[in-house]
């Protein structure tokens, strides 16, 4: 199951992408507080419960993932089967014996042993991945096995990216398709010897099978004897009858120009049946029964890293595992006041006579102030004051009205340096009320929001012509920063 | 109770940017319009649900004045102002005239530290005295921030000026402050109050840790990418007669080569946005049409001479590939070959580097099961591909990391500063860099390639990229 596990957890991941990255820390993080399983592959499985218990997701029945695991289980049967009707095939004709010429011993193994051994190196090769100078080999090797293509159709036919990730293109694409495709082979490959070990026995009950050996070579009986307790040793001490002894060796040795063959024993030559079952069983089903087990135990790390190795399911048990760095607030603003239209500049200029100057909160001193109005509006103030916040409001009336005082026909137009680096405050929009207070509605105010440097910036003026639109003044203006 | 500051401050100051900086919130209005801020909003950092601390922007003082008057007013002894700003605080609360001076205090009032900002880069003036005597009435501990906005140096009267009235005064860029500086920062909040340091601790150490968290899977991010741009194939059916017409054929070789092209721009662009995102950029991408190179077409010239392999170094690289290829060879040979197969291959692989650099993609006419053919264009074959790939996601992780949530113009890059990229990447990492992406591009990537990648690329990722300086 935990194929179909793995799967499902995947895919899902996939699709959770769409969900906010907050919500998915939020949420695993709170599962994962909870998770009592240390290690990796139990909390991803607990997580998996939860999110079900959660509500997180559906736990529909069947999954993608229990689909793939009975496909999985449905192609290893289906290669078991073809493999032992394949085996039995193969064996049947190995085996054939018409009774004129005994089974030829080398032909026969060649074809029940040696030809599958040469599929297992084969199988073999693909285990390490691509080999610098063997990748000619390697790609005969992958084109040759089943198990490969196998798992290329299932990942097809279930619309899956598990056996065969990266495509068919893909040689032996990582741990997983390649001990999958160990297993599908060695499948095969023991149902193969399943059927030939089957049809040997079957043949040997049921018919009078005589094996023989024969060879165009100048081969001795004395060294098949050799060759054939070397191929026996393995079992020679715990099972004698399956170690032909030198005198059925000498007498098995046939020629097929020699039509008398009654000279031989013909029952003896039977005897061979046992040695060729144990050849066929420890040369050719024993090492692809390790091969499949190794697979299988191979097969299950890798399905737990197929799992973990996914980058979703490793950030999956980040997020499980990281302590929640929650920076949350609500920073949206309610609306600013809708965009204002800026206060233009005075379309008249400020002549001398009745020109108020006020300087406000020190934004110049009085000689840099006098020479800005002389060297840009070519003006002198008939009076001038300098008006601070820290002044208490009796003594800000005060100064105005000082500053006023003296001037006959009173003040006609006022002009109020201030600090343009500085933000328009409410409170300067208080001061601007006082100075219609003191001066009266009739004459009209113009800010001069001054620069570090002396003048008037731009965006400065921008800033302040904004702000006081909102005083909604008909008289006030803000110097334009060219004048 | 968790340690909460107030950011107060005249208005324009940066108060807003700080708050944006501390509190990683991108969506925290600054504006060079004062005002902004219009009523107090608060950040609370959070470790697993628990509050740590809590951040109050709250709008500038407008009549700071006005509030000592009133204060001053109703004197009291030292020990009964804090009772009085209380009071202020409760009697205009409807009051529209106060109603920035309410929202500044009212977080005080209720048991908040002040970070009290300050533009140091615009002179000392007299009127901030209000402001500093006011919050010297609510009697809670203080410190000041002298925040760096635009070009002027006035730090030291503004220093002195700020001694008479905070124990604590500590310069801030809160736009250019880099993590570490944010940390250094937030630490220094523990001295107002003993009651705050573990707290604070355990948020400076929850960050601590966040950050290399955060690398981690965006390197995660950018491998699968880079896996999914090295693997990615488009393909068509082709019919006897498409096949049989040259043209017809190049015309749909063209099609699916753009299709290609688009994937991987699709996968530059969704793997930017899930970087930003862990980095809480989400808005960023929004400005990246403005960016320069960053948001050029991966698919160009200049481009791919930026952040990809310099010629040498692919020429080297190949070399180095086609030895290690045709190795085996040579250890077949038991050495009597005297290295003439790695040589060859080191030749063979130079050259197809050399030559074949500029070839983006393997085509192929495949037959069908069922008759007819198929063309495919891909999987990207340029050697310098994925290395293109992988220079422009570490510059834009670069950017992206060390990036100020206060900051609000496009990422861009000084492409003076770009050049030589690739070299400031360890041998080590590069070889094995190479090889993965080499195993990639002929189909042999499995399950375990990409955390193997991401391996890689997050130590790419914890180097500076050069061209990140321009940034900042």
């Amino acid at each position: 199951m935990l194929l179909a596990r793995a799967v499902d957890v995947r895919r899902w991941l996939r699709d959770d992408r769409a969900t906010p990255s907050s919500q998915r820390l939020q949420r695993d993080r709170t599962i994962g507080r909870e998770l009592a399983a240390s290690r990796p592959q139990e909390r991803v499985l607990a997580w998996w419960s939860a999110l079900a218990a959660a509500g997180h997701r559906e736990a529909d029945a069947p999954s993608t993932g229990d689909r793939v695991e009975a496909g999985r289980r449905l192609a290893v049967a289906l290669l078991v089967a073809l493999g032992v009707v394949f085996g039995a095939g193969v064996a049947g004709v190995a085996l054939a014996y018409d009774g004129r010429h005994p089974v030829n011993l080398f032909t026969l193994l060649g074809i029940l042993v040696g030809v599958p051994a040469v599929m297992l190196i084969l199988t073999l090769l693909l285990l390490p991945g691509r080999m610098p100078g063997l990748g000619a080999v390697q790609g005969l090797a992958a084109g040759l096995n089943l198990g490969r293509w196998l798992g290329a159709w299932l990942d097809r036919w279930l619309g899956v990216d598990v056996f065969a990730p990266h495509g068919a293109a893909a040689l032996v694409a990582g741990p997983f398709s390649r001990w999958q495709v160990v297993v599908f082979s060695q499948g095969l490959a023991l149902g193969f010897f399943a059927g030939v070990l089957a049809t040997t026995l079957l043949l040997v009950t049921f018919t009078d099978l005589a094996f023989g050996w024969t060879s165009t070579l100048d081969v001795d009986a004395g060294r098949v004897e050799r060759w054939v307790s070397a191929l026996a040793a393995p079992w020679a001490p715990w099972l004698p009858a399956a170690v032909p002894d030198a005198a059925l060796v000498e007498a098995s040795r046939y020629f097929r120009l020699e039509e008398d063959s009654a000279a031989v024993d013909v029952a003896r030559l039977g005897a061979w049946w046992p040695f060729v079952v144990m050849v066929i069983a420890v040369y050719g089903a024993l090492p692809r029964l390790l091969l499949l087990l190794l697979g299988c135990w191979r097969l299950r790390r890798a399905t737990v890293r197929l799992l973990l190795d996914d980058p979703e399911v490793t950030a999956l048990l980040d997020r499980l595992r990281s302590p929640l760095v929650g920076l949350d607030g609500s920073a949206d603003e309610e609306a600013v006041e809708a965009p204002r239209a800026a206060l233009p500049p005075p379309r008249d200029l400020p002549a001398g006579e009745g020109l108020v100057l006020l300087i406000w909160n020190s934004a110049v001193d009085a000689a840099t102030a006098e020479g800005w109005l002389a060297g840009h509006l070519g003006v002198r103030p008939a009076a001038q004051a300098t008006v601070d916040t820290v002044h208490s409001e009796a003594e800000q009336r005060a100064r105005l009205a000082a500053a006023v005082s003296a001037l006959r026909g009173g003040p006609r137009r006022v002009l109020v340096m201030t600090k343009g680096w500085e933000p328009p405050l409410l409170e300067f929009n208080d001061f601007l009320g006082l100075i219609r207070e003191v001066l009266g509605g009739g004459c009209s105010i113009t800010v001069v929001p001054m620069s570090l440097g002396g003048g008037v910036a731009a965006n400065d003026r921008a800033v302040w012509a904004g702000a006081l639109a909102r005083v909604r003044d008909p008289h006030l203006y803000v110097q334009d920063a060219d004048a | 109770m968790i340690p909460t500051f107030a950011v107060v401050g005249h208005p324009n100051k940066g108060k807003s940017s700080i708050v944006a900086t501390l509190a990683e919130d991108e969506r925290i209005g600054i504006s060079p319009d004062p005002g902004t801020t219009r009523s107090a909003h608060r950040y609370t950092m959070s470790i697993d649900g628990e509050p740590q601390y809590v951040l109050v922007d709250t709008p500038g003082f407008q009549r700071a004045k006005a509030v000592l008057e009133w204060l001053e007013a109703r004197a009291a002894s030292a020990q009964e102002r804090p009772a009085l700003v209380a009071r202020f605080v409760e009697q205009h609360r409807q009051d529209p005239r106060f109603h920035d001076e309410v929202a500044l205090l009212e977080p005080i009032v209720d048991g908040a530290g002040i970070l009290y900002v300050v533009d140091g880069t615009k002179p000392y003036g007299a009127e901030y005295e209000l402001e500093m005597q006011v919050l010297q009435w609510t009697g809670r501990p203080r410190m000041a921030l002298v925040n760096l906005i635009g070009d002027g140096d006035y730090v030291e009267a503004w220093r002195q000026a700020l001694g008479q009235y905070f124990s604590i005064v500590r310069v801030f860029d809160a736009v250019r402050a880099d993590f570490g500086k944010r940390l250094a920062l937030l630490q220094a909040f523990a001295e107002l109050d003993e009651h705050w340091r573990g707290p604070i601790d355990r948020a400076v150490a929850a960050l601590k840790a966040e950050r290399p968290r955060r690398r981690s899977r965006s390197a995660a991010q950018i491998a699968e990418c880079v896996v999914a741009c090295l693997t990615r194939t488009e393909q068509a059916s082709l019919s006897d007669v498409d096949a049989a017409s040259s043209e017809r054929r190049r015309e749909l070789e063209a099609q699916l080569l753009e299709r290609l092209r688009d994937y991987v721009r699709a996968q530059e662009r969704q793997v930017r946005d899930r970087v930003q995102a862990l980095y809480r950029h989400q808005a960023l991408a929004r400005q990246e049409a403005a960016a320069e190179l960053l948001a050029g077409d991966i698919f160009t010239s200049e481009g791919w001479e930026l952040f990809g392999l310099s010629r040498t170094q692919l020429v080297v690289s190949g070399a180095v590939s086609g030895a290690l290829a045709a190795g085996g060879l040579d250890l077949l040979a038991g050495g009597a070959s005297l290295g003439l197969f790695s040589s060859v291959g080191a030749l063979i692989g130079g050259a197809g580097a050399w030559f074949g650099g500029d070839r983006l993609a393997r085509i192929e006419v495949l037959g069908q099961n069922l008759g007819g053919r198929l063309l495919r264009v891909g999987p990207v074959r340029a050697p310098n591909f994925p290395w293109v790939l992988l220079g422009r996601a570490w510059v834009h992780h670069s950017l992206v990391a060390e990036r100020n949530h206060a900051r609000r113009e496009a990422i861009s890059l000084a492409v003076a500063d770009a050049t030589n990229l690739m070299d400031s990447i360890p041998d080590d990492v590069r070889k094995d860099l190479a090889r993965a992406f080499r195993s990639l591009g002929e189909g042999d990537a499995g399950a375990d390639t990409v955390p193997r990648l991401t391996a890689l690329i997050e130590r790419v990722l914890a180097l500076e990229a050069a061209p990140a300086q321009g940034d900042r």
